[in-house]
């Protein structure tokens, strides 16, 4: 694993991904509608780690999944390397810009049907013992159903179910949030590892901590809006907006 | 039978009565409501059958067949929890016309029934009965599946499938509940009971072989019709649960 500051300085800094003012509302029953998100603005640079932060409800994963239209925005614009993406075929954005969920789900049968789905998909060809291997699962597995492994193990099969596909974007929906320290620290480095060219990662998290040791720019959010855009130093510095501070004494105490 | 034989035959409701009364199961009412009716409805079909047999007419055949077909998508689509009613009634209409239509239509042409009213009308009966079941069972499941395979799906769309790949499972799982009934019949039948038609075509004199003959010559013709009826609701109504750009539409099903 390379030392944050090192990958960062290898990037080039272009926006991979950039998005202009969205909004988000789900309709209620009758005329009204209840707004999720509003008006976010940013972009996330290759060769960058962006940790999203906040309480629970503040619309973190519905912004993640808006950004490879999981979802679609109510308003607002998003673009993919320069291009808006509803210019491009969305099966194929989704590859690129791939999202991982909270709760690994796994397609019934064994771990090497689950490498093989989205593989299948695209026509790719890969080695499914090297891709166990990477992500520090036993080539043995292969033949193991899917449902016989622990929380953590179906966790690192759903991301080499998606890294296999080499996205250029990952969102991260909490991969580690029902893991232990091990689990939590097999993850990281992986993702660290994945990091290389022009990739990117976007990754919600509800530990500051973590948001720490993996990220070069956090973003706070509550209640569906954008807080703070801030480099990690930024936000742990003494020098913090108020309400980060009160955030993170409320989350974990001091830093 | 005369007239008088049938009031008699009035006697076995009277046992009904008295079980219900005697028990306290409060069935008494819906014992005679549901008597008066069976008269009533069967009457009034007894009398259209014999008028559309003696006149003959194509009309009124088609009329008949038309009414049919709408009673049967009307009731199949209460099985609706999630698509608005007039969606699956749409494509619950379309499956049991073309189910009746293509059915009916081979045996026609090949002319193993006769284009006589009291062939066409009673085998579609039955056609129709049947695929209007599995139209119903077809559609429940299909949204039941939906409901509980939500996480797989959103995964398998992050992994770039269309909402037809995405969705696959689930609808052949849909398919096997709006088939398997008849399936599971033509295994018993004439083991367990014998089937309604048979019983009247032997009770009104024909020889046990000639009713078996027609008899599996409606069990074929009815898993034709179930698998069609199946089929085609399936893939149609997955398809409103699904937006345009491979997204779960707000029909998407709860669980």
């Amino acid at each position: 694993m390379l030392p944050k500051d090192e990958y960062i300085s290898l990037s080039s800094y272009t926006p991979l991904l950039q998005w202009d003012d969205l909004s988000f509302s789900i309709p209620d029953k009758g005329a009204t509608s209840t707004t999720i998100l509003h008006n976010i603005t940013g972009t996330l640079n290759s060769g960058e780690v962006v940790a999203i932060i906040g309480p629970s409800g503040s619309g973190k994963s519905t912004f993640l999944k808006l950004l490879n239209r999981l979802l679609e925005p109510t308003r607002g614009k998003i673009q993919y390397k320069g291009q808006a993406i509803d210019k491009i075929a969305v099966t194929e954005l989704r590859r690129q810009v791939a999202y991982i969920s909270q709760r690994p789900y796994l397609f019934p049968g064994t771990v090497a049907d689950n490498l093989a789905y989205g593989a299948q998909l695209w026509n790719l060809d890969y080695d499914g013992a090297e891709w166990l291997e990477k992500v520090d699962l036993s080539p043995t597995l292969l033949t193991q159903q899917g449902d016989n492994l622990s929380g953590g193990e179906q966790q690192r099969l759903a991301l080499a179910r998606s890294l296999l596909l080499e996205p250029s974007v990952l969102l991260l929906d909490e991969p580690t949030s029902a893991l232990d320290i091990h689990g939590t620290a097999l993850i990281e480095n992986l993702i660290s590892s994945y990091l290389h060219g022009e990739r990117a990662v976007l990754w919600v998290t509800h530990d500051p901590k973590q948001a720490k040791r993996i990220a070069h720019r956090i973003f706070l959010m509550e209640q569906g809006r954008l807080l703070y855009d801030l480099s990690v130093e930024d936000f742990f510095s003494s020098n913090a907006p108020e309400k980060v501070k009160t955030f993170l004494t409320v989350r974990e105490g001091n830093y | 039978m005369s007239p008088l034989i049938l009031l008699i035959s009035l006697s076995f409701v009277a046992i009904a009565l008295f079980i219900s009364y005697k028990e306290q199961l409060a069935l008494e009412k819906d014992l005679l409501v549901g008597t008066i009716r069976a008269f009533i409805q069967l009457f009034v079909i007894g009398y259209v059958l014999q008028l559309i047999f003696d006149l003959r007419s194509l009309t009124g055949i088609l009329f008949i067949l038309a009414l049919m077909i709408l009673v049967a998508s009307q009731n199949a689509s209460q099985k609706s929890s999630f698509l608005p009613r007039s969606i699956a009634l749409t494509y619950i209409l379309g499956a049991l016309l073309f189910a009746e239509i293509t059915t009916m239509g081979l045996l026609l042409i090949l002319q193993i029934v006769p284009v006589e009213p009291q062939y066409i009308i009673p085998i579609s009966g039955m056609i129709i009965g049947n695929a209007m079941i599995a139209a119903g069972l077809t559609l429940s499941r299909l949204q039941s599946e939906l409901a509980s395979q939500k996480g797989l799906i959103l995964t398998a769309l992050a992994l770039g499938a269309t909402g037809r790949q995405a969705a696959s499972s689930a609808i052949k799982q849909a398919l096997r509940a709006g088939m398997s009934p008849t399936i599971d019949s033509m295994k018993t039948v004439g083991l367990v009971q014998l089937p309604g038609m048979m019983t009247g075509l032997i009770i009104a004199g024909a020889s046990p072989i000639e009713a078996v003959k027609y008899q599996i010559l409606i069990i074929l013709v009815i898993t034709a019709s179930t698998a069609i009826a199946s089929i085609t609701v399936a893939l149609g109504c997955y398809k409103p649960f699904f937006t345009s750009q491979h997204q779960l539409s707000n029909y998407y099903p709860r669980q």
